[in-house]
């Protein structure tokens, strides 16, 4: 059997956080209930399900995210996990992920996600300074995120903490306080983002009126060299650019993007990397609906991959990892040796300092991990 | 057709003051062309010429026109280019018409280009006939035009016709004005050949088309001709007229206007203001005024990308097929490569070649920042010409420099006098003459270096008068400046590409703002760059661009893939249009940055 990643969208949260612009509505105000939607995804779950099972495929990896999926009601999510069972075919031991945020966490909550077999909780945390937290628009406090984290440590094998960098006010001194605390709790993955300002937030705007001031470049960097400096010291590898994890527990499902191997999305705009084409399904709930009742998949943007667009997503995904591309899986896949067929960009990319290889993988230097963008633009033909 | 009833003319104009209108419905009204086949201003025919609205290539056509006193005539219009880089090219089509109609905007008034157009038809003695245009607009004022008609220009405003070419009032005017006041051609048909080459075009098929106005004499096919210039002979394959397309006729004698084909290779064979003659019996002078086209600005264009370097030679031949005024040379800049060291007219038609140059031919440009052309004599006694700023000599071996001087005029509502002169006093003006045009309108004479006028005289003029000012100039020489070279270095070394002549007393802060502007417009890269602006050895400013620190995407998207690339390939093609300059990569607009300094 072979095993592949699939990913459920919650596009549902309690309150739009001011940077972020994923797809998701607040629970209250939105323009179809998380019933509706449920019902939708449903019958999504049964086709791809049934597809995977003629195929031969298993899932190996099951991710559910958002949104916050633990937004919805306790029956909600009994129902949405039922359903994962019932028509997914499930690995003997997948990683099952479920997104979740410090509010949304409860006995009941966590004893429900359990049972079905989730086996791997990710919780955002972002920061431990309330008015920072406060800033960004997030409804908890660093003492709940606290309470929650230690409520799932009980339930989850592994607990992934989201924390994030670069935030208006936010120092280095600030950064690695926190981050010394969040280890003291020891979850076995952490993820350190940088904050980024998107068109369109409200975080944008409270920028462009100079509400909000980011820090500059150079404490951007510092704290993307001292952040990770010290998780190494205490123990987690640095596996990703933005991704920490103790021994053993680096994110299945994330690896399966970063190597560029397939992947189907289910649910409100979700992403599909499958039979060598990239699919996007719609985003607009009621055409999502309409479409799954008449027993159709609710696709909408396709982009077919040629084998050169594939080399390429091969390069920009897989330098991310720290480890890099490897020569060898990259021959196996493509029949053709990678420092052949991107000769000039790494020989011009190594004259900068900002890659280095051995004998069996490319990867990023010390040099240009933090300019990365620059090294996988060069890639793109 | 009789010499009598012939008419040829020209139709002048400040620019927008509806020249094209104007002659489209002169087509129209004598069914040259039936409405359905009009498109809006069928004589401008190059897309570039109607997106900009200014005519750049000349055309000709002959109009039947059955007039008010029953005979039927024959009425060739000549349309000129409106701009003060093809003055010559104006001057040569004037001098292929006996009359003009002088179009002036019932709104705007008399304006700089006006008057030197006005100069140049009494300079050739053409009758002109003043057509005040657009009296349809609400802001129209026809008496002060009238007034300003007699005032400035010295011809009776009561003679006026008045027009509204776009809504077709008083065309049916103009025509009996131009049969009643143009004289009729003269010069005998059976004098020796001689024929005025006013325009010429490049067929693909044909060759080079001369377009003629047969002085004295005929021009028949079978005959052998001669360019007068160049002594070289051809055989007439085809003559003909334009309706306006072009129409094979039997022959052209004196008075009428037409082209010729002759098997001539190259438009520069058919030079505009040389003399046609018959080989067998050739006329003893050429007509007067003929002059080469010289140009009077330079600059560089190089490749972005270096491979295109043989594209870009075809298609710089492929346009001077059809303009003999553009002259290149291949030159080699350290920071740029390969290249073309180009001449032109003027800065007008430096961006007309860059435009097409990119949009027909499809190349990435960088165009360095013009130049005028400087004589320099040296110690030793020799002179030289100098078109590129880099090969300008050391110092240390000039005795002195010269550089083209125009007496340039400014017509300005009289609330802007003071910020004029201002501007042209700051751009090394020297005064020499005001005058009130009426109450509210005063004409200012500089004399001023072609140099400066180049760099950004036309854009600050516009933005200090918001676009009332209208400008016009001349060359009237050379003259001695004191005059340096400015080196800009970029990572310590000297990029030669943005090397510029400035004035002794202004080089040092040109210099500075300079690299300043570069500080902004180069990209930072991977290093700290200093860039430094020097004159000889003495380093005169320094800016430093601060390198880029950190540059990553650390969302992860959710598996959009197709996002990510997205955003990657923006700010690849951001990079796209960056030069390698040694290590440093420095944007297309850099080379350029000169001329934005104030």
């Amino acid at each position: 059997m072979m095993g592949t990643a699939v990913y459920l969208h919650i596009p549902f949260c309690q309150a739009k956080c001011f940077y972020c612009d994923f797809l998701s509505f607040v629970r209250t105000e939105s323009s179809i209930t998380p019933q509706r939607y449920l019902q939708g995804l449903k019958q999504e779950l049964a086709l791809r399900g049934a597809e995977l099972k003629s195929a031969g495929w298993e899932v190996a990896t099951l991710y559910i995210g958002g949104g916050t999926p633990t937004v919805l009601e306790l029956t909600e999510l009994r129902e949405l996990l039922t359903c994962c069972r019932r028509y997914l075919p499930l690995a003997s031991a997948p990683e099952w992920t479920v997104e979740a945020n410090p509010c949304t966490i409860t006995p009941e909550v966590v004893k429900l996600l359990s049972a079905a077999g989730v086996n791997r909780l990710s919780l955002g945390v972002q920061d431990l300074c309330n008015r920072r937290l406060a800033g960004l628009g997030r409804l908890h406090t660093a003492e709940q995120a606290r309470e929650a984290y230690l409520l799932c440590r009980d339930y989850f094998p592994a607990v992934a903490l989201d924390l994030m960098t670069a935030l208006p006010g936010q120092t280095t001194a600030q950064l690695l306080e926190t981050l010394a605390v969040v280890c003291d709790w020891g979850p076995q993955h952490l993820s350190l983002y940088g904050l980024i300002v998107e068109e369109g937030t409200a975080l944008a705007a409270q920028v462009e009126a100079g509400q909000v001031q980011l820090p500059d470049e150079d404490e951007v960097l510092a704290m993307f060299l001292a952040g990770r400096r010290y998780l190494q010291a205490r123990g987690y590898e640095h596996y990703e650019i933005a991704n920490y994890a103790l021994p053993g527990y680096r994110c299945r499902h994330n690896l399966t993007y970063w190597q560029n191997r397939p992947y189907l999305g289910l649910g409100l705009g979700a992403h599909s990397y499958w039979h060598g084409v990239r699919w996007e399904n719609t985003r607009d709930p009621q055409t999502y609906l309409a479409q799954l009742a008449a027993g159709q998949l609710p696709l909408a943007v396709q982009t077919v991959v040629t084998p050169e667009m594939a080399m390429e997503d091969t390069m920009i995904l897989g330098l991310r990892l720290v480890h890099g591309v490897s020569f060898a899986e990259f021959k196996k896949r493509f029949g053709q040796d990678l420092r052949q067929v991107f000769q000039q960009e790494i020989k011009s990319l190594q004259k900068l300092g900002l890659i280095e290889c051995d004998e069996h993988y490319l990867r990023l230097s010390a040099k240009g991990l933090p300019l990365a963008n620059l090294v996988f633009a060069e890639f793109l033909r | 057709m009789q010499q009598k009833n012939i008419r040829n003319f020209s139709i002048i104009a400040h620019i927008d003051h509806g020249k094209s209108t104007l002659a489209d419905r002169l087509l129209e009204v004598t069914g040259a062309l039936t409405q359905r086949e009009m498109s809006a201003q069928v004589l401008d025919q190059l897309d570039l010429e109607r997106e900009r609205g200014i005519t750049i290539k000349l055309q000709a056509v002959r109009l039947k026109y059955q007039a008010q006193d029953g005979q039927e005539y024959t009425l060739n219009l000549i349309d000129t280019p409106g701009h003060v880089d093809f003055t010559y090219e104006v001057s040569r089509s004037l001098a292929a018409c006996e009359g003009a109609l002088l179009v002036i905007d019932a709104a705007q008034g008399i304006e700089a280009q006006t008057l030197a157009n006005v100069y140049l038809a009494l300079e050739h003695n053409l009758e002109i006939i003043p057509v005040i245009n657009k009296i349809d607009l609400p802001s129209a004022d026809v008496e002060k035009v009238k007034r300003e008609l007699e005032e400035v220009i010295g011809l009776p405003g009561e003679e006026a016709v008045l027009t509204s070419a776009k809504e077709g009032l008083g065309i049916t005017e103009v025509l009996e004005a131009v049969v009643q006041k143009v004289p009729a051609p003269v010069g005998e048909r059976e004098a020796p050949l001689r024929a005025l080459i006013f325009d010429s075009h490049y067929d693909t098929y044909r060759g080079a088309i001369a377009y003629v106005r047969i002085m004295e004499g005929q021009l028949r096919p079978r005959m052998k001709i001669k360019m007068m210039s160049s002594n070289k002979v051809y055989e007439v394959s085809e003559v003909g007229i334009f309706t306006p397309g072009m129409t094979p006729t039997a022959g052209l004698a004196a008075g009428e206007v037409g082209y010729v084909v002759a098997g001539v290779k190259n438009v520069k064979d058919t030079r505009v203001g040389d003399t046609i003659t018959d080989a067998d019996r050739p006329a003893a002078d050429p007509l007067p005024g003929y002059q080469r086209a010289n140009p009077m600005v330079y600059c560089g264009f190089y490749p972005v990308d270096s491979n295109d370097y043989e594209d870009l030679r075809d298609a710089l031949d492929k346009l001077n097929l059809n303009d003999a005024a553009l002259t290149f040379e291949p030159e080699t800049s350290e920071a740029l490569g390969f290249g073309f060291r180009c001449g032109f007219l003027g800065l007008l038609h430096m961006e007309i070649i860059q435009e097409r140059l990119e949009r027909e031919h499809q190349l990435s440009l960088i165009t360095t920042a013009p130049n005028v052309v400087y004589r320099v004599t040296l110690k030793n006694g020799r002179e030289l010409e100098i078109d590129n700023p880099t090969r300008m000599p050391k110092a240390a071996e000039t005795a002195a420099i010269a550089e083209p001087f125009v007496s340039a005029r400014v017509i300005t509502p009289n609330d802007y006098v003071g910020a004029v002169m201002e501007i042209c006093q700051d751009k090394r003006g020297i005064f020499v003459n005001m005058e009130y045009l009426d109450t509210t309108r005063v004409s200012l004479t500089y004399e001023m270096p072609l140099s400066e006028i180049i760099f950004d005289f036309f854009d600050l003029l516009k933005s200090r008068t918001r676009g009332y000012a209208s400008f016009d100039y001349e060359l009237i020489g050379y003259r001695e400046s004191e005059l340096v070279k400015v080196d800009i270095l970029i990572n310590g070394e000297v990029v030669d590409a943005l090397s510029f002549i400035a004035h002794l007393e202004r080089a040092a802060q040109r210099g500075r703002e300079l690299a300043g502007k570069l500080r902004q417009l180069i990209p930072r890269q991977m290093f700290d760059v200093p860039i430094q602006a020097a004159i000889g050895q003495k380093i005169i400013a320094r800016e430093t661009i601060k390198a880029m620190r950190k540059n990553v995407l650390d969302k992860c998207y959710g598996g959009d893939i197709t996002r990510k690339r997205k955003l990657l390939e923006k700010q690849k093609a951001g990079k796209k249009r960056l030069k390698q300059v040694g290590s440093v990569e420095i944007p297309q607009e850099a080379f350029m940055a000169v001329l934005s300094i104030d």
